[in-house]
């Protein structure tokens, strides 16, 4: 890590743009009837290497934004390039969706086979990637996701924790450059969203991967690098999660609520408490209180 | 209503190679009025057991009475008891079929043969009971509404019946912060004014510890622990055993009585934790004055 060259080169990965959006607008089509503005002119910047959360109240255009990503739709006016590509183009698709692959909120809609490891191939085959370097990359996927155990064993056995971690494993076969998930922790236990997460955020330390993602849990913000707040398909706030729960008025006022460890030391400091800003997490506060 | 379950065990596809054994000798009683909390990890058997309480599956082994008297397969007594216990599944929104939000909630009231001004009232209350308001709402078409909205008249729908025992399964799964509270602030409101019976099965540790004054905790079938709130969560060793996590405040405090501070780590709410702290850093014991 303190070889100057490979630092420099993780900055420059940073520094480098995925994804950009330009006045993107959608709307949704209704037969008889107005449409359906659902994203109303997102300008936003995805680096490369990101760990950018994405919350907003339920109907804010989270989803429909993420599904622009990787081109499952596409803009109803405005840009957006995907590895400098745009979505516009139907002949790049196939190119973009392999880059960037969708995790979404049901683990159990999202598994086609019978054992985790064909499972996890499933893609690849489409691909028409030879069996031996299928082999290889189905191994390396799960290793990534910690369930290489779990290669013969039956994908509706499992947990809902590690079904996510291998419906995370099959795009990660794919080799993408970015993860997208869809409220991926929202049908999990206590453990299943601890595992999923800690499982995502490795990835995105340790292989460089970019990762978007989605939520309702203001806990899964908290490490992220960058926080965007989505209001009625606009991009209300914007900031580090630091910066973003630092006021719960603010976040109130679009329905929405911080870790409930910030709204509390929010309170504690306007009952006179000397804390310092930017305390989001229980070890956190542990530290500086004890 | 009185609910015993007497040594309730269950196996899925008995005598097949996909038998599984999702209840083991389980026993627990529910009293009328009672607020209980179900937790426990996905696959821990908790929606195996809800479903035995209105008679959607039969124990194999072991017996249900509600009221001292067993709940039998075919009977009519059977039909007459799931109105007076309800379920209510998860995404419960995906359950609605009728046009409009009237229509639905009225669905129930009418097959129980109401006359229309008995239905008419039914509606109106449910509607209040989850803050629906009844002029505005009640012609509006069912796919016109949000998914929060939906969920709201999936819950009218089953007060509507007017239930003695109502079970929720995870009411408040994929929704927004505000969209939670909501709904569990509603829940709270019916179970405290309608004085009926509530089961709430939750992941959600912060809620649960709020909501419930009695809760049970399973792990791979089993009921492992019972008990307050402040009696499950005191223990936090075994939860994690357990695959539960704590309530945030709960394990703040915990934490912060492991480094030496005198705090009560039987509390769950913010306004509880912030009573604790500000008195403690009154009284100069941690860093921050």
């Amino acid at each position: 890590m303190d070889n100057p060259i490979t630092k420099d080169m993780g900055r420059a990965i940073l520094a480098q743009e995925l994804i950009c959006t330009r006045r993107l607008r959608f709307e949704y089509q209704r037969k008889q009837r107005d449409p359906v503005v659902a994203l109303n002119g997102i300008d936003l910047t995805v680096h490369a290497g990101e760990f950018l959360v994405i919350i907003g109240p339920n109907g804010s255009g989270k989803s429909t934004l993420l599904k622009h990503f990787n081109a499952l739709l596409v803009p109803t006016s405005g840009d957006i390039l995907v590895d400098r590509l745009s979505t516009a183009e139907e002949r790049n698709h196939w190119y973009i969706r392999q880059r960037c692959g969708m995790v979404f909120e049901n683990p159990d809609n999202q598994i086609v086979a019978s054992t985790v490891e064909e499972d996890v191939a499933f893609g690849l085959e489409n691909l028409g990637i030879p069996a031996v370097e299928i082999r290889r990359r189905v191994k390396e996927a799960l290793a990534m996701v910690g369930m290489e155990k779990f290669s013969q064993h039956a994908p509706h056995l499992l947990s809902g924790g590690q079904k996510q971690c291998v419906a995370i494993a099959g795009i990660l076969a794919m080799r993408p450059v970015c993860l997208l998930l869809d409220e991926p922790t929202a049908m999990l236990d206590p453990c299943g969203k601890k595992e999923v997460s800690r499982i995502v955020k490795k990835i995105n330390r340790e292989e460089k991967i970019t990762v978007i993602w989605a939520t309702h849990f203001m806990e899964e913000a908290v490490t992220a690098d960058r926080v965007v707040v989505l209001s009625e398909g606009r991009i209300a706030m914007e900031g580090s999660p630091q910066e973003i729960f630092a006021n719960p008025e603010e976040l109130h006022a679009l329905k929405l609520e911080g870790p409930p460890i910030a709204e509390l030391v929010w309170q504690l400091r306007t009952e006179g408490m000397a804390l310092p800003p930017g305390i989001l997490t229980v070890d956190e506060l542990v530290s500086v209180l004890c | 209503m009185l609910i015993e379950v007497l040594d309730l065990s269950f196996v899925y596809m008995p005598g097949t190679p996909f038998e599984v054994k999702a209840l083991r000798n389980v026993n627990m009683k529910i009293k009328s009025g009672q607020f209980v909390g179900i937790i426990g990890q996905t696959g821990s058997g908790k929606s195996t057991l809800i479903q035995h309480f209105n008679g959607l599956l039969q124990p194999s082994e072991g017996k249900v009475l509600v009221d001292g008297k067993e709940i039998l397969r075919n009977s009519l007594a059977l039909r007459y008891l799931r109105r007076r216990i309800v379920l209510l599944f998860q995404y419960p929104e995906h359950q609605l079929f009728e046009e409009t939000v009237y229509e639905d909630i009225a669905l129930g009231p009418k097959n129980l043969g109401l006359s229309g001004k008995e239905v008419d009232k039914r509606v109106w209350d449910a509607m209040r009971m989850v803050e629906l308001d009844f002029s505005k709402y009640k012609d509006r078409p069912l796919f016109d509404l949000s998914g929060g909205e939906m969920r709201r008249v999936a819950i009218a729908g089953v007060l509507a019946m007017q239930p003695e025992v109502l079970i929720l399964d995870e009411p408040a799964a994929g929704m927004d912060p505000e969209g939670r509270r909501a709904i569990l602030g509603q829940i709270r409101r019916i179970h405290k004014e309608k004085g009926l019976t509530l089961i709430l099965v939750s992941h959600n540790m912060d809620e649960v510890s709020r909501l419930a004054d009695s809760l049970f905790v399973m792990y791979e079938g089993e009921i492992v622990l019972s008990g307050s709130p402040a009696v499950i969560f005191g223990g936090y060793s075994r939860l994690e055993q357990y695959g539960l996590t704590l309530p945030t405040m709960t394990e703040l405090m915990h934490r912060l009585k492991e480094r030496g501070c005198s705090v009560r780590t039987d509390v769950f709410t913010a306004s509880e934790v912030r009573q604790e702290l500000l008195a403690l850093s009154r009284k100069g014991d941690c860093k921050s004055v």
